[in-house]
């Protein structure tokens, strides 16, 4: 699994923690991600680092910005492999 | 505007008005303690149970005990639970058994339960807004740590300063801090879960945070009015102590009732979102 796929799972396994199975709904509405929790197998596709930014702004409709530290710190260890150029603008 | 037309809001608020017009009747002879103020205070717990049975059903959608907001709504609903069975059950004591009840006693046991299953949805409160604890010196830390201190100074200080302990009886005097204590524990996890997270909280959670601390204010308002007039034989069953507990479950209730749309119309969104996903997949093959 590469490093988006990584933080995506991540943060959608810390949303979850909060709000339960409707974290893992609104990450399945977020285009360009592929998720299959019974597995916790999320797949990115086209542009990661915008898909990543929509996925943090779909939880971000949910508790504003709250929900956006809570991603930062669901995805503070995996961003750091990224190159800053590569890191997703919303969990800078 | 959706809550106000939600047809379970309505209905609950006629229930509500109901009852405070039943309570507005009898005030001019509440000292009579008839069977009008009796009834009253025998049923108007049912709005307490309105409220934790909409609140459990709310708690699950959000996860129930596996989350931590479900957990939160979880602990709130038993909370009310446990306020109409210490109701019912001094009901029964009073008009039932036609005792004196006795202190401490079966309600309590459901009372006290309430305020500890309101601080443990305090907590979880304050965590599903991610409020964190640490004993790092920052400026939430203060807050988090002042504001309980000076409300539980400010308890102790009204409830308890020249409070003559029956040292012979142990849980007497464990209750006699606990009441107090306890409520101002659970009034602070509220005011800090508000303090802390209101620069950041948004999106559309915030209202139904935003209803469950005021519920729990409400709350604190009935609890510290009954503490109050109870430590200064002042309480007269079906005055204005009995209407803000009513007002505070019904309160609850409609929070409850808030967080069961917020996961309807989030869920009718998603699906439509998918469904949208869906159309734009089929035209693109």
């Amino acid at each position: 699994m590469d490093v988006y796929a990584q933080i995506a799972t991540k943060i959608i396994a810390q949303q979850e923690t909060i709000i339960g199975p409707v974290a893992v709904e609104q990450a399945k509405a977020v285009s360009g991600l592929k998720v299959d929790w019974d597995k916790h197998q999320v797949t990115v596709t086209g542009n990661e680092q915008s898909v990543i930014n929509k996925l943090v702004d779909q939880y971000k409709e949910l508790f504003g910005k709250i929900s956006v530290e809570v991603c930062k710190d669901a995805a503070s260890k995996l961003i750091s492999q990224l190159p800053a150029d590569k890191q997703p603008s919303s969990l800078k | 505007m959706a809550l106000i037309k939600n047809k379970l809001v309505i209905l609950v608020t006629i229930i509500f008005l109901g009852y405070v017009g039943w309570w507005a009747s009898f005030q001019s002879i509440v000292e009579d303690q008839g069977k009008s103020v009796q009834w009253f205070g025998g049923t108007y717990g049912f709005m307490a149970l309105i409220g934790a049975v909409i609140g459990y059903f709310a708690a699950q959608k959000w996860g129930g005990f596996k989350t931590i907001l479900g957990k939160a709504l979880m602990f709130f609903s038993l909370g009310l639970l446990a306020q109409e069975a210490g109701q019912l059950i001094y009901t029964y004591y009073t008009y039932g058994a036609h005792i004196d009840v006795p202190y401490p006693s079966w309600g309590d046991a459901a009372y006290f339960g309430s305020v500890l299953l309101y601080i443990c949805g305090g907590i979880f409160l304050a965590k599903a807004v991610g409020v964190k604890f640490s004993l790092r010196p920052t400026k939430s830390n203060i807050i988090a740590i002042g504001i309980p201190l000076a409300l539980l100074i400010a308890s102790y200080w009204i409830f308890l300063n020249n409070h003559v302990y029956d040292t012979s009886q142990p849980l007497t005097v464990f209750l006699d801090f606990g009441y107090p204590m306890g409520q101002a524990i659970y009034i602070s996890l509220g005011l800090v879960a508000y303090l802390l997270s209101i620069k950041m909280l948004g999106g559309v959670m915030r209202a139904g945070i935003l209803f469950l601390i005021f519920a729990l204010f409400v709350q604190y308002i009935s609890d510290w009015t009954f503490v109050y007039q109870t430590s200064r034989d002042l309480w007269i069953p079906g005055k204005f102590d009995d209407l803000f507990y009513l007002m505070a479950y019904f309160v609850m209730t409609i929070t409850m009732i808030k967080f069961h749309l917020i996961y309807r119309d989030l869920i009718n969104k998603t699906n439509q979102v998918a469904k949208m996903h869906d159309e734009a997949k089929v035209r693109g093959a």
